[in-house]
């Protein structure tokens, strides 16, 4: 399905190129309708690189769409885990845990101007780097190290999941008289239940029918105990 | 306890068209995430006159779907569809006086409750509109061998046509059952309930938390979180 998008992307490079003849272009449009996958965000720079090649000459452009299978399918799985796997999740426990520190519009903010200014300024170098460099632009990718990126975003995650866990007792009113860390741990003690329970299953999902009997005994617990 | 059948048909056509172009940003345009539950189910409280309601929805869901990812082949549920639509629901009984004194989370956690068995049909919506644009492909193909070139490339834009009129059906039947649902299930929640039904909202965060640590495969990134947690504890 992505090659739609490829094609209609570097159609106006085509149309400059090819404009005249309408034959020509036609049969040069074809030639991008075939198979390319890769993730979105590093799709940029692929097409930098083919607009690259494109711009030199027929058969240059035919290299670069011969190249661009194996370069999706490398993007592709850098693009999935740096973005899918690593800023995503970062960016919205992080934007969570500000909406149960401070309820308000910021955590919104928050996660739009966070994931926005990465993703869009990779996005931007990386096309341009395609653009100018050709092939060269893995070499700019190579450079930013994401795989060890996307290892501290990890860090950062399961660090601001931790403080989210903490500030749900706060703000659904369960510490009542107690100290916080009674109902904190009946909490943790729910959040691990699941979590074991989703890795059993070898799925990440959480399942409404589960977590719902669940999480009612831990919340009249924590009331029974600790708030009354 | 209800809307009037004139505010029905209006929420629900404003929120299904407009919210709609806001699900676009999911897969077919942008991806600036806009489509992101948080933002969302705040789009969908504000277009039903409630955005703090819409906000509510839309961090409880943040995590919930989050351990899904759009790797590979795999189509994650359309956490977008489930929050504009909660969020819409929910702002627009909010501003009813008959349900001024449900407390804000129990009307977020009915409103869940009721939107959340959308989620398989939102994932299988998804599927269909993408197989169905699989073949724009041969349909731009047979254009161009026509010699229809500048209507062949505008083929790519019905693919996102198609996706925004799935969202705004998908839209409008999740709105119109919980519009519908919602307010019976309020009227027979017991008062002496709302304690418990307004902490039990806490699920969704805390399945959303356990989804994630489930899905984590480094020993490390655990005891990060078992670290933090022991520190919070102690301090």
């Amino acid at each position: 399905m992505q090659c739609l998008g490829l094609a209609y992307a570097i159609f106006p490079l085509l149309e400059q190129l090819y404009g005249k003849d309408s034959e020509r272009l036609a049969q040069r449009t074809r030639r991008y309708l075939v198979c390319f996958n890769t993730n979105p965000y590093m799709a940029a720079a692929i097409l930098g690189f083919m607009v690259h090649m494109e711009q030199q000459s027929e058969e240059m452009g035919d290299q670069g769409l011969a190249l661009s299978g194996s370069l999706g399918g490398l993007y592709g799985a850098i693009g999935d885990a740096f973005f899918w796997n690593g800023l995503k999740p970062m960016v919205s426990s992080l934007a969570v845990m500000i909406f149960f520190w401070h309820p308000s519009l910021w955590a919104a903010v928050f996660l739009l101007c966070a994931y926005n200014l990465v993703h869009l300024g990779m996005r931007y170098t990386v096309f341009l780097h395609g653009l100018h460099r050709g092939i060269g632009v893995i070499e700019t990718i190579n450079s930013w190290h994401l795989p060890a990126v996307r290892n501290v975003m990890e860090f950062v995650t399961s660090a601001a999941l931790a403080v989210t866990a903490f500030l749900l007792v706060d703000y659904f009113d369960l510490r009542g008289l107690a100290t916080p860390v009674l109902p904190f741990l009946v909490l943790l003690a729910l959040i691990a239940g699941l979590a074991w329970r989703r890795q059993k299953l070898g799925e990440g999902q959480p399942r409404l029918w589960e977590c719902l009997p669940a999480g009612s005994v831990a919340v009249v617990l924590i009331l029974l105990f600790f708030h009354i | 306890m209800g809307l009037d059948f004139s505010s029905f048909i209006w929420l629900t056509t404003k929120v299904s068209l407009l919210g709609a172009i806001c699900a676009l940003d999911r897969t077919a345009a942008f991806q600036v995430m806009f489509s992101r539950p948080l933002v969302a189910g705040t789009l969908g409280g504000l277009l039903a006159g409630n955005w703090e309601i819409g906000l509510l929805v839309g961090v409880s869901l943040e995590l919930y779907f989050l351990s899904e990812m759009p790797v590979g082949t795999n189509i994650p549920t359309d956490d977008t569809l489930l929050a504009l639509a909660a969020g819409g629901t929910a702002a627009a009984l909010r501003g009813l006086p008959a349900n001024g004194l449900v407390p804000e989370k129990t009307l977020a956690l009915v409103v869940l409750l009721v939107v959340l068995p959308w989620a398989g049909l939102t994932r299988k919506l998804d599927s269909w509109v993408r197989v169905r644009n699989s073949r724009l492909i041969d349909d731009m193909e047979t254009a161009l061998l026509a010699g229809q070139n500048c209507s062949a490339i505008n083929f790519h834009l019905y693919g996102m046509l198609n996706f925004y009129g799935a969202a705004v059906c998908a839209l409008g039947l999740m709105m119109i059952s919980s519009l519908l649902l919602v307010p019976v299930l309020l009227y027979c929640l017991p008062v002496w309930a709302w304690p418990l039904t307004d902490r039990l909202l806490l699920i969704f965060p805390a399945a959303g938390i356990a989804g994630l640590l489930s899905k984590m495969n480094q020993k490390r990134q655990l005891a990060v979180f078992a670290g933090v947690a022991l520190l919070l504890l102690i301090f």
